[in-house]
C-alpha cells in the first residue's frame, strides 16, 4: 500500500482536522443548538449530521466517514435513561462499545472515533466536547489509516469528486 | 464410528425421517474429505468420518432448505460440537427451524490441518508415515486445541468415538483460547495497525470468507449493494480494510469460531484472530457467548442498564 | 432534478459571521442546484413568498433552506414548500445559525463551514424521496397525572369542552399543596374556599373519572393512542359502600404524625388527610394499622355502619387508552438540612413555610395559632428567611423559586393578623414581587403590618435558653443583627418531585438538570413537550404560583383538546420501511424496536418463489427512531427522511 498523501486538495492551507458528528435530534442536536443560543464558541471543525437517535447510527456510517477522509467521528446521543425512544441509546452503547474495541484492536487511532452523551440542557458540555475532540484529533494528525484514497492498481489518487458528479 | 454413522443415516433415510443427509465423503486426494449429500439409503457407504472432516456443514442447511419437503420435511446433518453452535445460531436467527433438522452429533477429538496433510501427499509421503512422525497435538487445528465441545451440546443422534466408549468425555487441555489475541493486544496501536495493514493488503475481495461462513446468510450482502455503496468494489486497500471490518462487525456476538473463513481465505488472512477478539470482548462486556442458546437475544439486539460505557464522554 | 437554495441572513444573526452572499454564490455551482439566493428573513412572509415564487419561476422541485435550526423552523419551511406545490419532505435545512454563525466568530471559518453545511443539505435533498403523511384515529380521552390545583383545573377545562378525562392522584385526596395553604396572596382568599368547589367539581363531573390513591405505572403507545396502566392502590375501604361518616377514624386507636399537617398534628391509621378531602372516603395506612401489623384490632370494621372496611382489598390495575396526557405532578420543598447556619434541620422551632401555613390554618393542627412546635407556646417574634435553597449554586438550587418572596410577605401579614403583638422580621436578598398587585402587597406588609425587612443573609441560628438566636447582617445599614426569636420560618425553595426523573422516563419527555420537565419551546411552546401528545402544567415544569399554575393548566387543556378534537390525527411519515427482497428474516430489528412496531411476516420470495420470514413495520406505531435500521446487517430496513443513502450522501458531500 502506498501511504496516502494529504487527503484534501487544498494542500497549501494549514491542515485542519475534519470531524463529522452524528447527533440525535432530541438531546445532542438540541444541546448543540443551545450552545448556539447561548453563544458558546467552539472550533468550526465539526460538521453535524442530524439523526433521529444515536441508535440510528450504523457503525458503518462511522467507517464510511473515516474511509472517505474524515479525521474524526463523534457520535452523540442522550444520556442513559433520557432517550426519546427510551432505549435507542442503550443499543447504540452496545454497538459502539464493540465497534470501538474492534477498531482499537485493528490499530485504528482511538481518538478518531468518539462517543458522548450530551443532553438538550448541556450546551456548555457540547462546546467542551467539540473542543476536546478537535484537540485530540489534531494531535492525532491527518487520517491516513482508513482513508487511503490511492488506487492500488494505478497508484494514482482516486478522483472521487469526478465519480460523484453523475 | 463410520459404520455406526452409516447405519444410523441409512435408518433415517429408510424410515423417511429425513429427506437428505449432509455429511462428509473422501475427497479425490485420498486424504481430505469433501461435503456430500446422501438422499438414498444405498449411498450411505460414501459417508466417512475422520480427522479431516474440518468443514462446517451447517451452511448447507440453508441452501438445501427447498429439498426438504419430500419425502420428509427434515434434513439430517453430520455435525461436530463446534458446528452445532452455528446450527443453534441459525435457529436463533430464524434461518432454520429446530424441528426441521436432525442433528447427527459426532464425538470429535479435534480436526487436523488439511493443508499440512496435503503437502505431505504432494511430496510423495504416505499418511501413515506422517502419523508416526508427528504427535497428534502438533497436527491439530488451532481452534481444536482449546475445544470445549468434543461432544455436541445439542443433537438428535450421537455417534460416540469407539476408542472412548465408556471412558469419560475427553478433557480439553489447558490451552488459552485467546493466546493469539492477547499477544496482539499487547502490542502498540501502531504495531497492530501495521500488522493488519499488511494482512488486509493481501485481501483480493473474493468473499470466500463470506461464502463459507455459516452465519453469512443475508440474501444480498451489503458488499454487493450499490445504493448505497458500502464497500468499494475496486481492489484498493481502502475497500479491503472496510470489508474486513464490516465482516468482523457483522459477526460480532454471532461468530461461533468454526474458523471456516480463515480456512477458506486464499490469502490466509488470519480472520479468526479478529472474530475471536470480538467474541472475547462480548463475553467480557455482556457475558454472552454465541451458539449456546437458540432462545437468547443476540447481544447486539439487547442491552443492560449497567452495560459498560467508560468509553463515552 | 432542480434544487433551489435559500440562504437566510436572520437579520445580522447569520450575516454577521457568515458571508451569506458568498454561500449563495457557491451554492449556485453545486450539482443540480439551479437557483440560489440570500434574503434578510427567510421565515418572514416575504421570505417565504420568495421561495414560492422561485419554485414557480425556476421550476424547482427540491429546496434547501440555510437558516436556523430545523427544530425551530423545519415545520415552517415544510409548509412553505408544500404551499408552493412541492412535497414537504423534499426540503432540507442547513443549520447555519445555531451550529455555525452563533458559535464561530471568524467570518472566513464561518462562511467555509456554512458552505459545507449547505453542501450536505443539497446532497441530502438530492436523495430525498416524496413522503406522504399518515392518518390515524384518535382516542378522545385525556389523562391528567396529578390532582393538585394544576391537575384539577386541567381536568375541569377538558371536561367542559365535552371530553372525557381521567384524573390520577397518588394521595388519598385531590387538592395537592394548595389544600394545605391558609390564605393566598395577594388577595388573601382562603385557599380552601377557592379550591374546595373545584375539588368537588372533579368528583361530581360526569366527564371526569377520578382515581385517588392511584399511580400511573406504565405508559406506552403514541400521540392520540397512549396506552396507560394505572395502579389503583388498595384503600381497604369499599368506596361504593362508605358514606364518609368518619366513625372509623374516630375510633381507630393508632395515631401517627399527619403528612398533610407536616407532622405538626396526628392522624389515625385509617384516615382522611383533611376534613374537606375529595373523595371523603378514608384509607387504611397498612404500614401503621394494627390489623395489618399484628392481625388484631379490626375496630374500624366493627364500627363501620355500612360495612365498608375491606382488609382483603387488593391493588387494582386499570388499563385505559388516551389521546393526550397532561402532566401536573407538582413540586416538593427543598430540604434545608444541608445548611449548617440554619441548624441542619435539627431545631424544632425552625420550620418551613408549609409548616407555617398549617399552623395559620383554622382547621389545622394548632387551630390557627402560630406556635412553637417545641413547646406549643404562641410565637411572638418570628424571623422569616428567604431564598432557602434558591439562588444558591453551591448547596442549593441555581434558580429563583419565584414565589417565596410573596408567600413570606403573606405569612408576615398572617402572623400579625393572628397575633397583634407579634413581630415579623424578614431576611431577604432581593424582593421579587413581579405580578399583578404583588409589589403593592409587599409594601403593605411592611408599612401597615410593620414587618421589618432586613436585606442580608443569616449567618447562624443557635438555641439559647429556650429561644432561637438569629444572627445575620443588614447589608443596607452595615450592622450586625441578632434577633431573639420564638420561631424561624424558612422560605424553602421549590424543587422537582423526588421521582420526577422516573416519571419523565416513563413518559418519554425530557427534563433539565434540576429534574424539572422541559417544555418544547421556552417561549412558543411552553406547555408542550417534545413528545407529541404530552403536555405540562404547574410546578413540575418550573416553580409557579397559583395564578400561573391555573393559567398553564388551561393552556395545556386547550392543547390537549385541540389534539383530540379531530377524528383523525396526521402523523409524520418519518418511519421505518422494510425491503422484503433483501430482508434475511433474522428479526434483530424486532428485538431492538422499543415500540413493538415490527412484526414477523411470511412472504413469498420474489426470486425463489419460496415462503420466507421477513420483518414488517406497523407504521402507525413506529416512531422512526432507527434502532432497527442500524441493527440490520443487510440494510433491509431504512428510515424515511433519514435513509442510509441520504446520510451517506451528507458524509460524501464533505469528505
Amino acid at each position: 500500500m502506498t501511504e496516502s498523501r494529504e487527503p484534501n486538495t487544498e494542500q497549501q492551507e494549514e491542515w485542519q482536522p475534519k470531524i463529522i458528528g452524528f447527533l440525535c435530534k432530541w438531546c445532542s442536536y438540541a444541546g448543540a443548538d443551545l450552545a448556539g443560543g447561548s453563544r458558546i464558541p467552539y472550533p468550526a471543525n465539526i460538521r453535524i449530521i442530524r439523526v433521529p437517535c444515536s441508535g440510528r447510527v450504523n457503525p458503518l456510517f462511522v467507517l464510511k466517514c473515516l474511509e472517505n477522509g474524515a479525521d474524526g467521528v463523534l457520535v452523540s446521543g442522550c444520556h442513559p435513561g433520557d432517550c426519546h425512544y427510551s432505549e435507542g441509546n442503550y443499543y447504540a452503547r452496545r454497538k459502539f462499545a464493540v465497534f470501538k474495541k474492534l477498531l482499537e484492536y485493528l490499530g485504528v487511532d482511538p481518538r478518531r472515533f468518539q462517543v458522548s452523551w450530551v443532553s438538550a440542557a448541556e450546551g456548555e458540555k457540547w462546546a467542551e466536547i467539540v473542543k476536546t475532540v478537535v484537540e485530540e484529533v489534531r494531535a492525532a494528525g491527518p487520517n491516513k489509516q482508513l482513508s487511503a484514497p490511492v488506487d492500488k492498481c494505478s497508484g494514482a489518487p482516486v478522483k472521487r469528486k469526478h465519480l460523484k458528479n453523475d | 464410528m463410520i459404520k455406526r454413522l452409516q447405519e444410523k443415516v441409512g435408518k433415517l433415510l429408510r424410515e423417511k425421517k429425513v429427506a437428505l443427509v449432509i455429511g462428509y465423503e473422501m475427497a479425490g486426494d485420498g486424504i481430505s474429505t469433501t461435503p456430500c449429500f446422501i438422499e438414498r439409503e444405498d449411498e450411505v457407504e460414501r459417508l466417512v468420518w475422520n480427522e479431516h472432516c474440518v468443514y462446517n456443514l451447517s451452511r448447507y442447511l440453508i441452501e438445501t432448505r427447498e429439498l426438504a419437503s419430500s419425502p420428509s420435511p427434515k434434513i439430517g446433518v453430520v455435525a461436530k460440537g463446534c458446528d452445532v453452535k452455528s446450527i443453534i445460531g441459525l435457529i436463533q436467527e430464524n434461518q432454520i427451524k429446530r424441528d426441521e433438522v436432525v442433528i447427527i452429533g459426532m464425538e470429535c477429538e479435534g480436526q487436523f490441518d488439511v493443508e499440512g496433510e496435503r503437502q505431505f501427499k504432494v511430496e510423495g509421503l504416505k499418511l501413515k508415515d506422517k502419523d508416526k512422525d508427528k504427535d497428534k497435538e502438533g497436527k491439530l487445528l488451532e481452534k481444536c486445541k482449546a475445544c470445549e465441545v468434543h461432544i455436541p451440546k445439542v443433537y438428535d443422534l450421537l455417534i460416540k468415538d469407539d476408542r472412548n466408549s465408556g471412558a469419560p468425555e475427553p478433557q480439553s487441555p489447558e490451552v488459552n483460547a485467546y493466546a493469539q489475541v492477547e499477544e496482539l493486544e499487547g502490542k502498540s496501536q501502531e504495531e497492530r495497525w501495521q500488522y493488519w495493514k499488511k494482512e488486509f493488503a493481501r485481501c483480493i475481495k473474493c468473499y470466500a470468507c463470506r461464502q463459507v461462513c455459516p452465519l453469512c446468510f443475508c440474501p444480498q450482502c451489503i458488499a454487493d449493494q450499490t445504493l448505497p455503496q458500502w464497500i468499494s468494489p475496486s481492489p484498493s486497500l481502502k475497500g479491503n480494510t472496510t470489508w474486513n471490518i464490516v465482516r468482523a462487525f457483522h459477526l460480532a456476538g454471532r461468530c461461533i469460531d468454526c474458523g471456516e473463513c480463515e480456512r477458506a481465505c486464499p490469502m490466509k488472512i488470519p480472520l479468526r484472530k479478529i472474530n475471536k477478539k470480538l467474541g472475547k470482548e462480548i463475553k467480557e462486556m455482556f457475558d454472552y457467548e454465541a451458539g449456546l442458546d437458540s432462545e437468547a437475544k443476540p447481544p447486539l439486539a439487547d442491552f443492560k442498564l449497567e452495560d459498560p460505557e467508560e468509553f463515552i464522554r | 432534478m432542480r434544487i433551489g437554495v435559500f440562504v437566510c441572513h436572520c437579520g445580522t444573526n447569520i450575516s454577521g459571521t457568515v458571508d451569506v452572499a458568498k454561500v449563495a454564490e457557491v451554492a449556485r455551482g453545486m450539482p443540480r442546484v439551479k437557483f440560489a439566493t440570500d434574503y434578510r428573513y427567510m421565515c418572514s412572509e416575504p421570505g417565504q413568498n420568495l421561495i414560492k415564487d422561485a419554485v414557480k419561476k425556476h421550476n424547482l422541485d427540491k429546496i434547501v433552506v440555510a437558516s436556523c435550526s430545523p427544530s425551530l423552523h423545519e415545520r415552517t419551511f415544510r409548509k412553505c414548500v408544500e404551499g408552493a406545490g412541492l412535497n414537504p419532505y423534499q426540503m432540507e435545512m442547513a443549520n447555519i445559525r445555531e451550529q455555525c454563525s452563533w458559535v464561530h466568530h471568524d467570518k472566513k471559518e464561518g462562511t467555509k463551514k456554512a458552505i459545507d453545511l449547505v453542501k450536505m443539505a443539497v446532497a441530502k435533498v438530492g436523495k430525498d424521496v416524496p413522503l406522504k403523511r399518515m392518518r390515524i384515529p384518535v382516542e378522545k380521552k385525556v389523562l391528567v397525572i396529578g390532582g393538585g390545583i394544576a391537575g384539577i383545573q386541567a381536568a375541569i377545562d377538558v371536561s367542559m369542552a365535552g371530553f372525557k378525562v381521567v384524573l390520577v392522584e397518588r394521595e388519598p385526596s385531590v387538592g395537592g399543596r394548595m389544600a394545605r395553604f391558609d390564605k393566598t396572596f395577594p388577595t388573601l382568599d382562603c385557599a380552601a374556599c377557592i379550591l374546595t368547589p373545584k375539588m368537588v367539581t372533579v368528583a361530581q363531573n360526569d366527564n371526569i373519572t377520578l382515581y385517588t390513591y392511584s399511580e400511573v405505572e406504565e405508559v406506552s403507545g403514541y400521540v392520540g393512542n397512549f396506552e396507560v396502566k394505572i395502579r389503583k392502590r388498595a384503600r381497604s375501604v369499599d368506596m361504593d359502600k362508605c358514606t364518609g361518616c368518619g366513625i372509623c377514624y374516630g375510633k381507630c386507636p393508632t395515631k401517627v404524625p399527619s403528612e398533610f399537617d407536616m407532622g405538626l398534628g396526628k392522624r389515625k391509621a385509617i384516615y382522611v388527610p383533611f376534613p374537606q378531602a375529595v373523595p371523603n372516603i378514608p384509607v387504611i395506612d397498612r404500614k401503621n394499622c394494627i390489623y395489618f401489623l399484628r392481625e388484631k384490632c379490626k375496630i374500624c370494621q366493627k364500627v363501620c355502619p355500612p360495612g365498608a372496611i375491606d382488609y382483603e382489598q387488593e391493588d387494582e390495575i386499570i388499563k385505559e387508552k388516551f389521546g393526550a396526557i397532561i402532566v401536573a405532578t407538582g413540586f416538593t420543598l427543598f430540604d434545608h438540612s444541608v445548611y449548617g447556619e440554619y441548624g441542619y434541620g435539627k431545631f424544632k422551632d425552625v420550620v418551613t413555610g408549609l409548616h407555617f401555613e398549617r399552623m395559620a390554618n383554622a382547621s389545622g393542627p394548632t387551630g390557627g395559632k402560630i406556635v412553637r412546635p417545641s413547646d406549643g407556646r404562641e410565637a411572638k417574634d418570628v424571623v422569616f428567611i428567604q431564598c432557602v435553597g434558591s439562588r444558591d449554586e453551591q448547596k442549593g438550587l441555581p434558580y429563583c423559586s419565584r414565589l417565596c418572596c410573596m408567600y413570606t410577605a403573606k405569612q408576615a401579614l398572617l402572623l400579625k393578623e393572628h397575633n397583634s403583638e407579634a413581630q415579623a422580621y424578614v431576611f431577604y436578598i432581593d424582593i421579587r414581587a413581579a405580578g399583578k398587585n404583588y409589589e403593592e402587597f409587599v409594601r403593605r406588609v411592611q408599612e401597615e403590618y410593620g414587618a421589618v425587612y432586613l436585606r442580608g443573609r443569616v449567618s447562624r441560628i443557635f438555641e439559647k435558653d429556650d429561644m432561637l438566636i438569629v444572627r445575620g447582617a443588614d447589608t443596607l445599614s452595615g450592622a450586625q443583627i441578632e434577633i431573639k426569636a420564638d420561631l424561624v420560618v424558612l422560605a424553602s425553595g421549590l424543587i422537582a418531585q423526588p421521582d420526577a426523573r422516573k416519571m419523565a422516563q416513563m413518559l418519554g419527555i425530557s427534563y433539565d438538570k434540576n429534574n424539572l420537565f422541559t417544555e418544547a419551546h421556552p417561549k412558543l411552546a411552553p406547555v408542550e413537550t417534545v413528545t407529541a401528545g404530552i403536555f405540562l402544567t404547574g410546578a413540575c415544569q418550573s416553580p409557579k404560583d397559583i395564578p400561573d399554575t391555573v393559567a398553564t393548566a388551561s393552556a395545556a387543556s386547550v392543547k390537549a383538546i385541540g389534539l383530540i378534537a379531530p377524528d383523525e390525527l396526521t402523523l409524520e411519515p418519518l418511519v421505518a420501511k422494510v425491503n422484503p427482497d433483501i430482508c434475511s428474516g433474522c428479526l434483530a430489528c424486532l428485538q431492538v424496536c422499543p415500540f413493538s412496531a415490527i412484526e414477523k411476516e411470511d412472504v413469498k420470495d420474489r426470486l425463489t418463489k419460496e415462503m420466507k420470514i421477513v420483518a414488517k413495520v406497523i407504521e402507525s406505531v413506529c416512531h422512526g427512531c432507527g434502532a432497527c435500521s442500524a441493527t440490520c446487517r443487510v440494510g433491509a430496513i431504512d428510515i424515511a427522511g433519514f435513509r442510509d443513502e441520504e446520510i451517506l450522501a451528507e458524509v460524501e458531500a464533505i469528505t
